[in-house]
C-alpha cells in the first residue's frame, strides 16, 4: 500500500532523530549488530507508526528538521540532538507504508512535513534500523546538531518570523534568551 | 521466635534466613537529626540488605512509590540464634560490610539507598530523551538541595554501580548530572565526568561531552583537548571539537 504524494515528491529523504552513541556496538556483541537500546530508545513506535520529517536533503532541509523537531511541545530542553535521512524511495521499495500526517512543531510551515511509517511490526522495524545503520555508517546521510546550532537555529526561525518566541516552551525560551527579540 | 523480630507498624516483615541458628545479635538503628533511620546496609539486587558483623536480612523491595522517596519508619530488628559461621551473603551483593560491634547503631544513612533505587528506577521506567526533561532531574535537585554533598556520594554510588554492567544507564546519570545548574554539581560532578572522558564505552563518553557542553564549562577545554588525539570514533572527535570551539568561542 503507498498512500499520499503529490508534491512530497521532492523530498526525497525521511528524517528521523537518533541517540549516535546507542547505534555504537558493544565489546560482547558482533562488529556490525544494532543494540536493542538503539531499537527500544530511538526507535519508539506508537500504534505501530513510526514518526519521521521529510526533507530533501538540502541545508536548509537539514535545519527545517531541526527546526521541526524543536519546536514539538514535548521539548523543553535545548540538547544537543542526531539526524539521520534515509532514502524514501528506498524505504518504498522495501514495502514500507507511508502517511502523511500533520506535525505537532509550532512552525506551520513544516506542519505538513511529517508522516509516518505505518503499520510495522518486528521484522519491519528490525528492517528499518537496518537501513539507519546504513545512513548512520554513510558519513553523508548523519548529522549532530549541538546545543549552539539548535540557538541559531531557533534564533533563526524568530528573526524570520516563521515562530514566535511564545510558541517555544518557556525554558527553551530561557536558555535562548528570547528577552532579546 | 527463632528468626527475628521488627518492631514497627510500617516495616515489612522479612522471612528469617535459614543460617541463622545459635547467636543472639540486635540491630538498633536510631532516627538521626534528618529524620532519617541509620543503620549497617549494603543493597543486593532488588533487595535491601540490612546486616550487622555476624548476620544479615534481605528486606525485598519495592521501596519506590511512583518515583518519590517513601517514608522510612524508625524500627528496630533482633536478630536472634544467629551462628557467625554459617553467614553468607549473596554472589550479587555490592557495597561493603560494616563491621561493628553488636547493639550499637551504625553511622549509615539510609536515605542514600533509597535515593539510589529510586533514581535508578525512574531512569529505567522513562526513557531519557534528547530534548525532553526527565523527571529524574527534579528528584536529583530537590536531593542535592536538602542532602548537599551525601547526595552527591549517592549520585556517584549509583553511577559507579552500572558503570560496567549497565553503562547506558550510567550514561543517563550523566546526562541528567548535565542538566542540573553546574553549582550544584560542579564540587564532585565535574571530576566524574572528566573521567568519564576517557571511559571505554561510547555512550559514557558521549554523555560526559554533553554535560560539559550543557555546563558550558569553559575549565574542561584542557581535558577536552586531551581527548580529541585519543578519540577513535570520527563523529566523537568531530563532536568533542564542536564544544572545544562553542566554549572558546
Amino acid at each position: 500500500m503507498r498512500i499520499w504524494l503529490g508534491s512530497w515528491r521532492v523530498n526525497d529523504y525521511l528524517a528521523r532523530m537518533v541517540n549516535r552513541a546507542k547505534w555504537e556496538t558493544r565489546a560482547w556483541l558482533a562488529e556490525d549488530a544494532i543494540r536493542a537500546d538503539a531499537l527500544t530508545s530511538c526507535l519508539r513506535t506508537s500504534s505501530d507508526a513510526l514518526s519521521v520529517w521529510t526533507c530533501d536533503g538540502t541545508e536548509d532541509g537539514w535545519t527545517d528538521v531541526v527546526l521541526a523537531l524543536m519546536t514539538v511541545p514535548e521539548k523543553d530542553t535545548i540538547d544537543t540532538i542526531d539526524v539521520v535521512l534515509v532514502w524514501r524511495a528506498t524505504l518504498e521499495s522495501d514495502g514500507f507504508q507511508l502517511v502523511q500526517s500533520a506535525g505537532k512543531t509550532n512552525v506551520e510551515d513544516l506542519k505538513s512535513r511529517h508522516a509516518d511509517v505505518v503499520h510495522l511490526d518486528a521484522q519491519g522495524l528490525m528492517r528499518l534500523a537496518q537501513r539507519l545503520a546504513t545512513s548512520i555508517a554513510d558519513g553523508k546521510l548523519y548529522r549532530r546538531f549541538r546545543r549552539a546550532d539548535i540557538k541559531t537555529i531557533l534564533n533563526q526561525a524568530i528573526r524570520s518570523q516563521r515562530l514566535s518566541s511564545s510558541q517555544l516552551h518557556e525554558k527553551i525560551a530561557e536558555q535562548l534568551d528570547v528577552s532579546r527579540w | 521466635m527463632n528468626g527475628l523480630n521488627i518492631n514497627s507498624a510500617d516495616a515489612k516483615l522479612p522471612v528469617p534466613l535459614p543460617f541463622m541458628k545459635s547467636k543472639s545479635a540486635s540491630i538498633y538503628p536510631n532516627t538521626d537529626a534528618r529524620g532519617g533511620s541509620r543503620i549497617s546496609y549494603f543493597h543486593a539486587k532488588n533487595q535491601l540488605v540490612i546486616a550487622n558483623n555476624s548476620s544479615y536480612l534481605a528486606m525485598p523491595g519495592p521501596y519506590l512509590d511512583h518515583g518519590s522517596l517513601v517514608h522510612i519508619p524508625a524500627f528496630t530488628i533482633t536478630l536472634e540464634n544467629t551462628n557467625s559461621e554459617n553467614v553468607s551473603f549473596p554472589s550479587e551483593a555490592v557495597g561493603t560490610m560494616i563491621s561493628t560491634g553488636l547493639q550499637e547503631p551504625l553511622d549509615v544513612d539510609l536515605r542514600g539507598v533509597y535515593f539510589v533505587r529510586a533514581l535508578v528506577n525512574l531512569i529505567n521506567n522513562v526513557p531519557l530523551e534528547d530534548g525532553c526533561s526527565h523527571p529524574a532531574e527534579a528528584v536529583v535537585e530537590n536531593v542535592l538541595g536538602t542532602a548537599g554533598l551525601s547526595a552527591g556520594q549517592w549520585i556517584r554510588t549509583a553511577y559507579d554501580e552500572h558503570l560496567c554492567r549497565q553503562p547506558g544507564l550510567a550514561a543517563a546519570i550523566l546526562r541528567i548530572m548535565g542538566r542540573l545548574p553546574f553549582h550544584t554539581v560542579k564540587s564532585w560532578g565535574r571530576p566524574l565526568v572528566y573521567q568519564a572522558l576517557h571511559h571505554p564505552d561510547a555512550e559514557i563518553r558521549d554523555a560526559a561531552v554533553r554535560a560539559i557542553e550543557m555546563w558550558e564549562d569553559r575549565n574542561a577545554i584542557g581535558a577536552l583537548r586531551a581527548r580529541v588525539p585519543q578519540e577513535q570514533l570520527p563523529w566523537l572527535a568531530r563532536y568533542i571539537r564542536g564544544v572545544i570551539e562553542d566554549l572558546a568561542g
